[in-house]
């Protein structure tokens, strides 16, 4: 015969173990939350300067244009890591769930501006790989980053695209991802997207 | 006796080589083809083996002759051809077709959500369809639908040595020169031999000439002293091989030349005599590259080579040549898309792409802005820059397009986008997204909306036409 104390005994320890047991599968549950949460939303790198608005050029799928949005944001003094952080505020705001134009996932690596006012945008691998293919919503990505980035550094009149560092072709199976854009071509180009 | 181990090591090694030989007979049997000559077209299609039985996509071979609405369910595919109401099962030997039984020789098939009929039902099921008598050619799988095979003359001409081949119409065969051989090889054209498929001829510069039938095309060979040049003459309608008299002829074996295809292999279709007005329709993506997925189910690269066919049957009912740069699920380089399309020299490039987003019609050209002063067309031209030249042909075109599809009521709005490989296309060229016309994306695989689509584009290149002639 067992002792009821006994048997109390590994009742509680039976109790105590299934108790733990939910526990770690919530702590679990809630680590991947996280870590999703991580791999969706952009993370901020480390920004000082001053703070002011920053224009970003938003698109939208449903009529096929871009329009500029103000947002607050801190501007840093050196033209090239503001460059970068404009393209981050723009990446962050398409992969707003509400964004018109949904970018999945990804990042910009890194801004360089070049002596001759060109930018080469770096973008993650991550961003290109999850980019949505098709002519319209490759171009509107790629013309939201210049117009964007024409806007925070007004002296640039060229940008080009790198992914991981290195050449990609196309964004994700259209668009010339190799080129230089000419921004007051682009420019005209995106007005002549919004005349219609 | 073996040790257990050995048993399984050599077990491991019989299922390794069986897989190997498994990939290998599949390798080989995606290299054959059925090419299918009718009133309208010629087309080649993919065979696939699949359990020592030829197989071949049953919208493949019906789609470029008529009208094709398909869908799968289940194990069934209902297919309605032109006002023919058909439906094949997974597994079943026998097929619907407008109320009545067709046998097929051995099961249809379902793969990755198409449909497969046996190559040998293929005369059957096109004589049940279109009610055309056709004659098949099993051996080489070549199949005439309501077209009569020609048969061509060719006669020896002596100082300078030359042979010419004489034919009932324009040819444009591609043309592979090796040491001591030139070989001809016409896909698109029902050339069948005439008489001896061997001819001796005794002369010191070209010697025998052969014929043959094989895997969807005829081949001509001419055994010839090196060097030897290939022309055309009568507008395409004879190809003479001019055997030189150089010393250069007596080239030891050793030194044999390796092949040089021309055109390019990859390209489906060559390139007719540079006179002719003629269309290269590019069905964007193929092979791993699947494109937008319209819908899980749908690809974009289907999409496109559906329309593609439907544009060379629209251009060649208005008298327009038209190839295609792919006919079947195979994956092509941008670059070799845009070196393609330079090497057939065409009057206009077609870039054909679908998207699952907005809806309608979008019509693009390319980015880039025309030089002052601009840029000579008969010179050497930069890769990335070749389709400045052409640019405000380009742009012409692409206005003429998108009125066409506006007076057909559909949605349509044209603009320039960095769409590769416009910039390397060295001809006017524009790039078309056909997206669904309602809410539903799976809509734009209508054959009935392509078929609007198709026309419209079609009718504004036979409009631009004479003036992109004169132009030119």
């Amino acid at each position: 015969m067992i002792s009821k104390q006994l048997q109390a005994a590994i009742l509680t320890l039976a109790l105590v173990i299934l108790l733990m047991g939910l526990y770690g599968v919530h702590l679990k549950r809630q680590a991947e939350r996280l870590q999703n949460t991580q791999q969706i939303h952009a993370i901020a790198p480390p920004v000082t300067g001053s703070s002011g608005e920053l224009t970003l050029w938003i698109p939208n799928d449903s009529d096929g244009t871009l329009h500029e949005q103000d947002v607050d944001a801190t501007l840093p003094q050196d033209p090239g890591q503001r460059g970068q952080q404009a393209i981050h505020a723009l990446i962050g705001a398409l992969e707003a769930k509400d964004s018109p134009h949904r970018l999945a996932a990804g990042d910009v690596r890194a801004v360089y501006l070049l002596n001759d006012n060109s930018a080469v945008i770096d973008l993650s691998a991550q961003l290109a790989d999850q980019h949505r293919s098709g002519i319209l919503p490759e171009q509107l990505t790629v013309f939201a980053m210049v117009q964007t980035m024409s806007s925070a550094v007004p002296k640039v009149t060229r940008v080009r695209f790198l992914v991981d560092g290195h050449d990609r072709e196309t964004l994700a199976g259209h668009i010339d991802l190799k080129s230089w854009y000419d921004v007051a071509t682009v420019a005209a180009a995106t007005r002549q997207l919004g005349q219609h | 006796m073996l040790s257990r181990r050995s048993r399984r090591n050599l077990g491991l090694a019989i299922l390794l080589a069986s897989v190997l030989l498994s990939v290998v007979q599949n390798g080989f049997a995606q290299n054959k083809r059925l090419t299918i000559y009718s009133v309208q077209t010629a087309y080649s299609v993919d065979v696939l083996a699949q359990n020592g039985v030829d197989y071949v996509g049953l919208v493949d071979v019906l789609e470029p002759v008529g009208h094709v609405e398909s869908h799968v369910e289940g194990d069934h595919v209902r297919l309605k051809f032109n006002n023919a109401d058909c439906d094949f099962e997974n597994g079943k030997t026998q097929a619907r077709i407008r109320n009545a039984n067709l046998d097929l020789g051995a099961n249809f098939l379902v793969l990755n959500q198409h449909g497969y009929v046996p190559l040998s039902s293929v005369p059957a099921l096109l004589r049940s369809l279109t009610g055309k008598p056709n004659e098949f050619h099993a051996a080489a799988r070549r199949l005439f639908m309501g077209v009569q095979p020609t048969v061509f003359k060719a006669e020896l001409q002596r100082n300078p040595s030359r042979l010419v081949l004489t034919f009932a119409s324009p040819v444009a065969p591609s043309v592979i020169a090796t040491s001591g051989r030139v070989r001809l090889l016409f896909s698109h054209e029902p050339i069948i031999p005439f008489g001896n498929e061997s001819s001796t001829y005794g002369d010191a510069l070209i010697s025998s000439t052969s014929s043959r039938e094989i895997n969807g095309a005829f081949e001509f060979t001419a055994n010839v002293a090196q060097p030897a040049s290939v022309n055309y003459a009568e507008s395409g309608r004879q190809v003479i091989i001019t055997a030189s008299t150089n010393a250069a002829a007596a080239q030891p074996s050793a030194q044999k030349q390796p092949e040089t295809p021309l055109p390019p292999p990859h390209f489906d279709r060559p390139a007719p005599p540079k006179s002719k007005f003629l269309v290269v329709i590019d069905p964007a993506h193929g092979g791993t590259d699947n494109g937008d997925a319209i819908t899980p189910d749908l690809a974009e690269k289907n999409v496109t080579l559906a329309l593609a066919r439907r544009l060379a049957r629209d251009l060649e009912t208005r008298g327009i040549a038209s190839t295609l740069l792919r006919t079947s699920d195979i994956a092509i380089s941008l670059d070799q898309r845009a070196n393609s399309a330079n090497t057939a020299r065409p009057a206009v490039y077609v870039s054909l792409h679908a998207s699952s987003q907005g809806n309608g019609v979008r019509v693009y050209t390319s980015m880039l802005t025309v030089p002052s002063p601009p840029p000579d067309r008969r010179s050497f031209l930069p890769w990335e820059t070749a389709q400045a030249a052409w640019l405000d042909v380009s742009n012409s075109l692409a206005a003429a397009v998108n009125a066409a599809c506006a007076s057909k009521s559909l949605p349509v709005r044209s603009s320039p986008a960095p769409v590769r490989p416009l910039n390397n296309i060295a001809a006017p060229a524009f790039a078309i997204e056909i997206a669904s016309p309602a809410d539903n994306p799976a809509a734009v695989n209508s054959g009935r909306y392509q078929d609007v689509i198709s026309a419209a584009i079609a009718q504004a290149i036979a409009d631009s036409r004479a003036h992109m002639e004169v132009t030119q």
